[in-house]
């Protein structure tokens, strides 16, 4: 016992030393990091992490749980910047309360100022200013409230969390909103466990291991293991911020995850608990909440299963159930891989979530003859999914996935206007895992020959007081009807005031008609009467020919970007114009004639007028032909946006003729 | 005829009561109640029971009928609780178009959640978000709340915006010797009052009332639309009894639950005896006190105590330079009394749309607190929360607003003071190079005041370059730059800043060898305002303002002036637009000018068309382009 603990503090003792190389300690605070204004390599940010660091080590368990538990160590350390930084000072640290499951057994937590002499003083946080709070049935948090945190302040805290786990280790974060300047995070494991490392970083990582000895104390005595220690360690990370078509922030905050894999018992047994995809399919084929619903009838559907199955052509069919069903049940605006409810239940009671809904619809694909299964996916907002490592965890919801005749089909009973064609925006450009046969199967899914596509008409007039009174027409098909489909079906007001009336603040919108807002495979028809006064100076009067067309505003403003940019689909602008001026005028210099296109022939632009006397026709398309670029082309992206929307700026002057 | 009429009401219910379906049915409504409407209520019963000072219950039984998604936040149930207040019992049922019954929800259903994003636990809220699978849809929602402890008697809401009402009752009961007060608010329904030996009986029923339209930019919303306002005499929280039949008492009551809280230590109230000593003017001495608040200390959330109103004492803050608006008002209160001056703490209701509360109805609708230095005639009114915000003064947040004053003898309702436009200015002079190109560079000098330069206090001073890009280029409504240089002084009263950009393309478009330039290379004003046509309610602006621009453009050499605008002069009854253009020839200058000026903030719904043709103008000036052409 006594040897034990001498090995056991030397081994702690090196373990200190080690990492007083590389961070101070809690409380060591370098002088310069209170001076500083800004943090170095991410200017103008409100905070800054300068020590992040996480350990894991294993205990013996308690008495009554499982073999071992799991301890969580944080230390971190943020100067406080701006003004928007002091919000920093209020820490919230959530964890898993429910049967304990989680733990925070020692919290300390300090703020550091400068006085006028230059001297660091430390305010430590009292338990007054700790609380800890039930968040609900699963989560609470313990919320510290720093004291005497100003601009320039720097805060500490370090706390302990004991885990009643020995094969879920925590996600490590190196990136953040914030920048973070040092990132550690250290694993020591005993040999017995493990683990696979799933590493989503770019920049550069330190990695560090040796194995050591070491001894794990628990209530029945203690047990000598060998153990791995890994540290892996990252420097001067930036912070992410919110960038258009950017897709998940969580896609660019570099990170470790982890899984169990295997426990080596000695003695050449060894537990493979690696998963394996058909792993996957076979747990998710034996679970109540979402195999078993398949499985499970649901009678009092049969009469809408036998209408259906009256239908004979198999893609008819398949629509005729997919519309009915979208048609009459309510989704509850949870996204999730599990059912929330049997499928027979949601039948009744017509709601549920995603895996609900879906895999009603898939059931009652199957029962009405058509081949259909449950499909995993990663909604666009999620962030990104990978087929290396067979974890579930990354998907949060499922869709079904229909085929047939060598066509397929991917359908979302939660959406309840988008053409059944088409790939559901909301995982489109995504990959998905479709639960089949043994092993299950990856599917790439591209929007195919679909696009988002906007067409507007436009014909004017204008009159010798300078007035245009006009019609208009904008289809939306395909991608582009869904978001304006549901506005307008939401609120028929605030739609024209949106789509219409904002955008073109000169603009009197005398008359709106919308068509096709039921007719799922028909566009978005839009037809609008309008008048205006024509903007004018001295002789000359001018006007836009790219009015209703939706490329109002340039989204790619900022300098700097650290996202790459996923439109999801292919873009299809195309505008028609044809406009009547007064007798008593003359078309100036007209817009020129051109076409732009993007190096990579990716965007293309063109412009052609013809005029005559009196009237000039227009003609505007411009096509965006890639979905994705990596973050690195954004300069060129952005500099061919600038010019596009210069050219989209431009007007058609009229000018008196001279008398 | 209409006796007949409720005859055959009443069969149908009985009947349908047993059908169990048909009832609500939407072909039920009249058709004047579906116009402008995106829910009506179709039969609602409130009671309310007062048992004693600090007991009683609310009682809801309410049957709404969605027409489209757009109401939908009606099938919404949020309920908080607290130590003073519990949900007794809830029930939902939903119904579709037909009034067939579609699900039933009970209280297993709802999700509870702690609340409060403050730092420690406030209480918790039950909440369920009933799904729709189509609309109209129809939700009958049953529930109970009692109350242990209560303050704010609840109002009585006749309708959402939007919303029309088929049938709705709110009677009240209340023990005769307690009694209670109302106030009709923007209706003219009148209470039927009966009693008994023992309960005063209030009851307010209405029906067939047509749906009103949403305005946006009016009042805020509970000053918006009708309701019976209701208040009680005696009041506890808390075991703390009150009076709320007048501002005094109810101010007696509010003081008393922080008479303990001026605790600042001895070595404290000599540090800032200290820090004042030397400054013999009183206003002076309160701009000491006040910035050293503002630069020491913290606004976090913080809704401690009982219901949100008893601040952490002076020697907390102090010790943890951190409170919220009751906190941090009491410490200034706290820290003005240590060198001797006096100083109320002023309930408030913030926001800038906010009315001010009526004088002659002692009702608890305030959620902030502020400072009120009595000063001669000139008062020195304190905003504890902002770091940023001018000595003296309170903004948009808090003007023109009536705050209760807790003094030594109770409440007293005095008006805060209303910013004029020469207290919100923003004056601009821009020096623009062009080139041949179209391209060139500019300089932009600016100096604000008041509301703008707390906005670029917030916003643009000492933020991420892409986020100054941002706001020069939105917010501002610059033309967009390739490059740009931010320079600015904060400490001087008017934050000069200088904006030097370099941009491609400078005119708004080009012909040929001509060059349309914008009369500025920002817009001097952006939005256009809402909807004028039958407006009824007042319109709020965030504040009166002053701004002026004069922009010069140096043209490129071969370029002479073709066209410029027609100078204006226009004029409303709250303000004015002006702008002259200019050419010299000797200089090859554009000189353009413009004056903008708002007056009032809040402008009655009658002036309203007017306003917006005025701001219609001022948006269609910056169409006119100025013409310049090369020789």
């Amino acid at each position: 016992m006594k040897n034990n603990l001498v090995i056991l503090l030397s081994l702690f003792f090196i373990a200190g030393a080690n990492a007083q190389k590389t961070i101070p300690a809690f409380g060591a605070i370098d002088k310069q990091d209170m001076v500083s204004k800004d943090c170095e390599f991410d200017k103008g940010a409100t905070a800054e992490k300068l020590i992040d660091w996480g350990n894991t080590y294993y205990k013996k368990g308690d008495a009554g749980r499982e073999a071992f538990k799991t301890v969580f160590e944080r230390r971190t350390r943020v100067k406080i910047l701006r003004e928007q930084g002091l919000a920093f000072a209020n820490v919230k640290i959530p964890f898993y309360s429910k049967e304990d499951e989680e733990r925070i057994v020692r919290l300390n937590a300090c703020t550091y100022n400068i006085d006028s002499n230059g001297n660091i003083v430390t305010a430590p946080v009292t338990k007054s200013s700790i609380y800890t709070k039930r968040i609900n049935k699963k989560y609470s948090e313990v919320i510290i409230a720093f004291p005497d945190v100003k601009i320039g302040s720097v805060i500490e805290y370090q706390y302990t969390m004991e885990r009643q786990t020995m094969g879920q280790l925590r996600d490590w974060f190196f990136q953040e909103r914030i920048p973070v300047k040092y990132s550690e995070y250290q694993l020591v494991i005993p040999q017995t466990f493990r683990f696979s490392v799933q590493p989503s970083v770019i920049d550069p990582m330190e990695q560090k291991q040796k194995v050591i000895e070491e001894v794990l104390t628990g209530e029945h005595g203690n047990v000598n293991v060998r153990s791995v220690k890994t540290n892996y360690i990252m420097h001067n990370l930036p912070g992410i911020k919110d960038e258009p078509y950017m897709g998940a922030v969580k896609d660019y905050m570099q990170r470790l995850e982890f899984q169990l894999k295997q426990i080596d018992y000695g003695n050449n047994y060894i537990a493979d608990l690696r998963y394996k995809w058909s792993d996957i399919i076979k747990e998710l084929n034996d679970d109540e909440d979402f195999g078993v619903q398949l499985e499970t009838e649901v009678p009092n559907a049969a009469s809408f299963v036998a209408m259906a199955k009256t239908v004979a052509d198999t893609e008819a069919r398949v629509r005729y159930i997919y519309l009915n069903l979208r048609k009459m049940m309510a989704w509850n605006e949870t996204e999730a891989i599990y059912c929330d409810r049997n499928i027979n239940k949601a039948w009744e009671t017509k709601e549920g979530n995603s895996a609900t809904l879906n895999l009603l619809l898939v059931k009652l694909l199957n029962d009405a003859g058509v081949k259909a299964a449950p499909i995993l996916l990663s909604t666009r907002d999620n962030g990104m999914v990978t087929s290396y490592y067979p974890f579930i965890n990354q998907f949060n919801t499922v869709l079904a996935y229909v085929t047939f005749n060598g066509k397929f089909f991917v359908l979302d009973a939660t959406d309840k206007i988008s053409d059944y064609r088409l790939i559901p925006e909301k995982i489109v450009n995504t990959k998905g895992f479709i639960v089949i046969g043994e092993e299950g199967q990856w599917k790439e899914l591209s929007s195919g020959r679909y696009k988002y596509k906007l067409m507007t008409a436009v014909h004017g007039e204008v009159d010798g007081a300078g007035i245009m009174k006009g019609d208009a027409l904008v289809n939306c098909s395909d991608y582009a009807k869904r978001p304006r489909c549901e506005n307008w079906l939401k609120n028929k007001d605030a739609f024209k005031e949106a789509y219409f009336v904002r955008p073109n603040a000169a603009l009197k919108i005398e008359d709106l008609v919308v068509n096709n807002a039921d007719a799922d495979s028909l566009p978005l028809e839009q037809k609008i009467k309008f008048s205006t006064t024509l903007n004018s100076s001295g002789n000359y009067k001018y006007f836009t020919v790219s009015l209703f067309s939706d490329l109002d505003k340039n989204p790619f403003v900022a300098d700097e970007r650290i996202a790459d940019i996923d439109f999801g689909v292919p873009q299809e602008y195309t505008m028609f114009g044809n406009y009547t001026i007064p007798e008593d005028y003359v078309f100036d210099v007209l817009p020129e004639n051109i076409s732009m296109i993007m190096p990579d022939t990716s965007i293309v632009f063109s412009r052609s007028m013809q005029a005559d006397e009196n009237s000039v026709s227009v003609k505007i398309s411009v096509e965006f032909k890639r979905t994705t670029y990596p973050a690195y082309s954004y300069p060129e992206i952005k500099e061919f946006y600038k010019k596009l929307f210069a050219k989209l700026n431009e007007q058609i002057v009229i000018k008196k003729k001279s008398t | 005829m209409k006796k007949i009429n409720y005859t055959l009401a009443f069969v149908f219910i009985c009947i349908n009561a047993f059908a169990q379906t048909g009832n609500y049915a939407v072909s039920n409504i009249p058709e004047a109640m579906k116009k402008n409407a995106y829910s009506v209520i179709r039969d609602q019963r409130i009671e309310f029971e007062v048992k004693s000072v600090s007991k009683a219950y609310y009682k809801v039984h309410s049957v709404v009928t969605v027409l489209s998604e757009a109401g939908k936040e009606e099938l919404f149930f949020y309920e908080t609780a607290d130590q003073f207040r519990s949900l007794e019992s809830f029930g939902i049922q939903t119904f579709d178009a037909n009034g067939k019954s579609l699900h039933k929800y009970s209280g297993s259903d709802l999700t509870k959640q702690a609340t409060g994003e403050g730092l420690v636990p406030d209480g918790k809220v039950y909440y369920i978000n009933t799904p729709a699978p189509a609309y109209p849809i129809t939700i009958q929602i049953d529930y109970e709340v009692k109350y242990n402890g209560i303050l704010d008697y609840p109002d009585f809401e006749l309708q959402l915006p939007e919303q029309s009402v088929e049938h709705a009752v709110f009677v009240t009961k209340v023990p005769a010797e307690l009694d209670l007060r109302y106030k009709a608010k923007n209706t003219n329904l009148a209470a039927e009052i009966t009693s008994d030996d023992k309960y005063k009986m209030y009851s307010w029923s209405v029906n067939n009332l047509p749906a009103l339209e949403y305005e946006s930019g009016s009042v805020s919303r509970e000053s918006r639309y009708p309701k019976i306002l209701v208040s009680p005499n005696k009041f506890e929280l808390d075991g703390y009894g009150g009076d709320m039949s007048s501002w005094q008492n109810f101010g007696k009551w509010y003081g008393q639950l922080s008479k303990d809280a001026i605790n600042l230590p001895a070595d404290r109230k000599l540090f800032f005896n200290e820090m004042v000593k030397n400054i013999p003017d009183k206003r002076e001495k309160i701009r000491a006190i006040y910035n050293y608040l503002q630069s020491n200390f913290r606004y976090v959330s913080i809704q401690l105590g009982i219901g949100g109103f008893k601040p952490f004492d002076a020697n907390f803050v102090d010790k943890k330079k951190y409170g919220d608006c009751k906190a941090l008002s009491n410490y200034m209160q706290a820290c003005l009394n240590a060198v001797g001056l006096k100083s109320y703490q002023a309930l408030i209701n913030a926001s800038y749309n906010k009315a001010p509360v009526d004088p002659d109805f002692p009702h608890n609708s305030f959620n902030h607190v502020i400072i009120c230095v009595p000063n001669d005639k000139d008062s020195v009114w304190l905003e504890c929360t902002s770091t940023t915000t001018d000595f003296g003064v309170l903004g948009n947040f808090t003007e023109n607003r009536n705050a209760l004053l807790i003094t030594e003898d109770g409440g007293k309702l005095v008006p805060t003071p209303k910013s004029r436009a020469a207290e919100n200015t923003f004056g601009c002079t821009t020096t623009v190079n062009l080139k041949e190109d179209g391209s060139g560079t500019a300089t932009a000098q600016l100096i604000t005041t008041g509301e703008y330069r707390q906005d670029f206090l917030q916003n643009l001073f000492d933020q991420k370059r892409d986020d100054q890009k941002k706001f020069i280029v939105e917010d501002l409504g610059f033309l967009q730059p390739d490059d740009f240089l931010v320079t600015y002084d904060t400490k001087q009263n008017t934050t000069p800043l200088k904006l030097e950009l370099a941009i491609e393309k400078i005119p708004e478009f080009t012909a040929g060898t001509k060059q349309f330039l914008n009369p500025r290379i920002y817009s001097i004003w952006h939005s256009a305002l809402p909807k004028a046509e039958n407006r009824t309610q007042d319109f709020y602006f965030q504040h009166p303002f002053i701004k002026t621009d004069t922009t010069i453009y140096n043209l490129p050499a071969g370029f002479g002036m073709e066209t410029l605008p027609k100078p204006k002069d226009i004029k409303f009854e709250y303000g004015s637009f002006k702008t002259t253009y200019t050419f010299d020839d000797s200089k090859k200058q554009i000189i353009t000018t413009a004056r903008l000026e708002l007056d009032e903030y809040k402008i009655p719904a009658a002036k309203f068309l007017a306003t917006k043709q005025f701001f219609n103008d001022v948006l269609a000036e910056y169409t006119e382009k100025i013409v310049i052409k090369q020789l």
